[in-house]
């Protein structure tokens, strides 16, 4: 299919951990900040996050971020990371997106929806699994290959068990968004908060089904057997004012707080700052209150990219 | 400010912070942060009067006595401010403000001496209430913008955090000189709550040999160190209670206690062995509707020395139905060769971790040392674990310590 996207802009790879960008609508700010538990153990960032937009008479923006297990097993999970959001990415700029754009989807949306329910959660995951695979190729695992050894005793004692699977190396968690002025498309697989902002300010997350297995430090993963059946998938038709505010944050951020209105209250001030003082001065304070957050609740990694529509902000 | 450790608390959140301080006003080498002290109780005066470089400070300790008289304080700091004593090229100074009571003075008249002061207008000002007798609406007053609030710390711990957070973040945006964005995102911060639960038994023969008081002293010895992990992360709020079972079970100590604050009393032995019951009593707590989301692993430990006299299947039935029963960290201590072991082992619910074998005081003592600390220490830092993977526990355990085998002392 020819593609009919627009000219775009999108975060790079070795992205800053706070940027902004603008694009004819949508503003997109993002931020990423080690956990303070991971500063103190010297474990990388586990989180990562991308987004591309466009420009043009329709504002066009996909957000995603992963979260990487990080633990004994999980040895390359930052990397997982990386790749699930870039994965996640070129699928939903390269394949679904066209599609969405073309009209096609909306005529039928009913049909659209029960296609790519079924096929996305699958094609995302093998997008992933050959991708983590080509990784362990270019780049094979050392005998006492460790997540973050402090020293070398430490490495032996927390070496990865013999048959820890390469998925299971790689493993983490991905949210997705994809938006259109006439359709919004959320996607989440394991932890992590999705959390919308309606023009009329109120906080909404879309409807997913309950994942059961998320309590304590359990997660559906990318890196679990069957991962296709536990991605969820919800396509948003816009029919009347859409979300002037969209947010994907990793779980290290609700966590941070004691139950879910302090969380979602993150939402109504991070639009209220951006309202008030504009984007790139949030861009500007982010990786400090996400910092300040993280040493003060979870400890964990924390990341957020945030899609504020100006045209409705002004 | 004598009163529950309070300016103990200060006096060590700010010397704690101390390095960290350094290193964000290091960030930008172009600010030279210089720091000075002033305190109030009957009146008011520079503790630190001379400006110090901040890497070149100490603080000595204050001491708490007196009255509040905050209004000569901020009429010392006005002075300070006055443009003639100030080069009009430094940057906006950040005064932090820490009470735990009314002020006993007129601040009114300190309030408007700091105000009147283009410096003082311009400062970065924040505020700490300790405790709950301090009159927020003047710490408002000082703060003087309507978007940030004083922070309220009524513990150690959060006193600790808000000195870091102005200590470090605020540093380091005043440094750079652009405008403060005061508050943070969200409603107010929390760390995750991690319920550590002793299970004990105090049945007859917990009484014979000095076992009883062997599993007191053990748990008492092991509770300094017990708070020494749990402060290695800050960000897990650890709480502690017991149940106790013999003839029945109750709680020992029913309401989750802060660690840090937490005391053990003796557990004295007499009657059966109802372990059934007492993960029953367990498993009411587990339930959802007690434990938030949120939360880390609770961590489990049963300690019996003997063969349950109830019905345990039901207990560890009721046990295991509970997500957070499933997903506890379980750890089984067996005192004595006449531990019925393999109910031990159900309780662990995992072939790769058995129960650890107590034979002695001292290994006792290990073994309590061992789940207080390094047991406490993973389960308050978990990483994720994927569902559905090949992945044995939910939270990896550190190496087991061996046993003490003595020849002449054995239960």
């Amino acid at each position: 299919m020819e593609s009919t996207l627009p000219p775009s802009q999108a975060s790079r790879d070795k992205a800053p951990f706070s940027g902004t960008t603008s694009a004819c609508g949508w503003q997109i700010v993002s931020g990423s900040v080690p956990g303070a538990m991971h500063e103190r153990s010297g474990a990388p960032n586990q989180d990562a996050l991308s987004w591309w937009s466009a420009e043009g008479e329709r504002p066009l923006a996909v957000l995603c971020i992963a979260d990487g297990h990080g633990g004994k097993e999980y040895t390359r999970s930052h990397i997982g990371a990386r790749r699930a959001v870039q994965e996640a990415q070129m699928f939903l700029v390269s394949e679904v997106m066209p599609r969405i754009l073309d009209r096609d989807a909306l005529e039928n949306l009913t049909r659209f929806k029960r296609h790519f329910s079924e096929q996305m959660p699958k094609l995302l995951v093998s997008r992933w699994r050959a991708s983590i695979y080509e990784h362990a190729s270019d780049i094979p695992f050392s005998k006492n290959e460790t997540s973050h050894p402090k020293d070398e005793a430490e490495a032996l004692t927390n070496a990865t068990r013999p048959d820890t699977s390469v998925e299971q190396r790689y493993g983490a968690t991905l949210l997705a968004a994809l938006l259109t002025p006439e359709l919004h498309l959320y996607i989440q697989l394991g932890d992590g908060d999705v959390l919308t902002v309606t023009a009329e300010g109120e906080v909404v997350r879309p409807p997913f089904p309950a994942d059961s297995h998320l309590l304590a430090n359990h997660t559906t993963s990318l890196c679990s057997k069957d991962a296709w059946r536990y991605v969820r998938v919800h396509f948003q038709p816009i029919v009347e004012r859409p979300p002037v505010f969209v947010m994907l944050a990793t779980d290290g951020y609700a966590n941070s707080f004691a139950d879910d209105a302090d969380f979602e209250q993150v939402a109504r001030d991070l639009y209220a700052a951006i309202q008030q003082e504009g984007p790139d001065a949030v861009a500007g304070h982010l990786p400090d209150w996400l910092d300040a957050t993280s040493k003060g609740g979870s400890g964990d990694d924390i990341s957020v990219v945030i899609a504020a529509n100006m045209s409705r902000l002004e | 400010m004598g009163y529950g450790g309070r300016i103990q608390s200060l006096n060590f959140a700010i010397r704690d912070t101390l390095p960290q301080m350094q290193d964000a006003a290091a960030e930008n080498p172009n600010a030279e942060v210089l720091l000075r002290v002033v305190k109030f109780s009957n009146g008011a005066s520079w503790h630190a009067a001379n400006p110090v470089p901040v890497d070149q400070f100490n603080l000595v300790d204050l001491e708490a006595s007196g009255a509040a008289d905050m209004g000569k304080a901020l009429q010392l700091v006005a002075e300070q401010l006055d443009q003639a004593v100030l080069p009009q090229r430094m940057l906006p100074p950040v005064l932090v403000l820490i009470s735990c009571s009314k002020p006993s003075d007129d601040v009114d008249v300190g309030l408007r001496a700091l105000m009147d002061q283009p410096w003082g207008r311009k400062a970065v000002r924040i505020a700490v209430a300790v405790g709950d007798e301090v009159d927020r609406s003047i710490l408002q007053r000082f703060i003087g913008h309507p978007e940030l609030e004083p922070l309220q710390a009524n513990n150690a711990e959060s006193l600790v955090r808000f000195i870091k957070w102005v200590s470090t973040a605020i540093l380091r945006i005043s440094t750079k000189g652009e405008k403060i964005m005061p508050k943070l995102p969200g409603g107010p911060l929390a760390r995750r709550p991690l319920h550590f639960i002793w299970i004990a038994d105090c049945s007859g023969s917990m009484g014979y040999g000095g076992k009883i008081q062997s599993l007191n002293n053990a748990i008492r010895e092991a509770l300094p160190h017990m708070q020494d992990a749990a402060a290695e992360n800050p960000n897990a709020e650890v709480m502690v209670r017991a149940v106790k079972f013999s003839s029945g079970a109750s709680w020992h100590m029913a309401s989750p206690v802060p660690v840090e604050q937490f005391r053990w009393d003796d557990l004295e032995a007499n009657g059966v062995t109802d372990m059934g019951k007492a993960l029953q009593l367990v498993a009411e707590q587990l339930d959802p509707e007690f434990m938030p989301q949120r939360a880390l692993p609770p961590v489990l430990v049963l300690i019996s020395d003997g063969h349950p006299t109830d019905d345990i299947n039901s207990g560890l039935r009721d046990l295991m139905a509970q997500p957070w029963g499933t997903k506890a960290v379980r750890i089984a201590i067996a005192i004595g060769d006449d531990a019925e072991k393999n109910v031990l082992q159900r309780f662990i619910g995992h072939p790769e971790l058995e129960p650890l074998q107590a034979n002695n005081a001292e290994s006792l003592v290990k073994f309590i040392k061992w789940v207080s600390t390094a047991v406490l220490k993973s389960a308050s830092s978990p990483a994720s674990q994927a569902v559905n993977t090949n992945q044995s526990t939910n939270v990896p355990l550190p190496p087991v310590p061996d046993p003490d085998v003595q020849v002449d002392d054995v239960w």
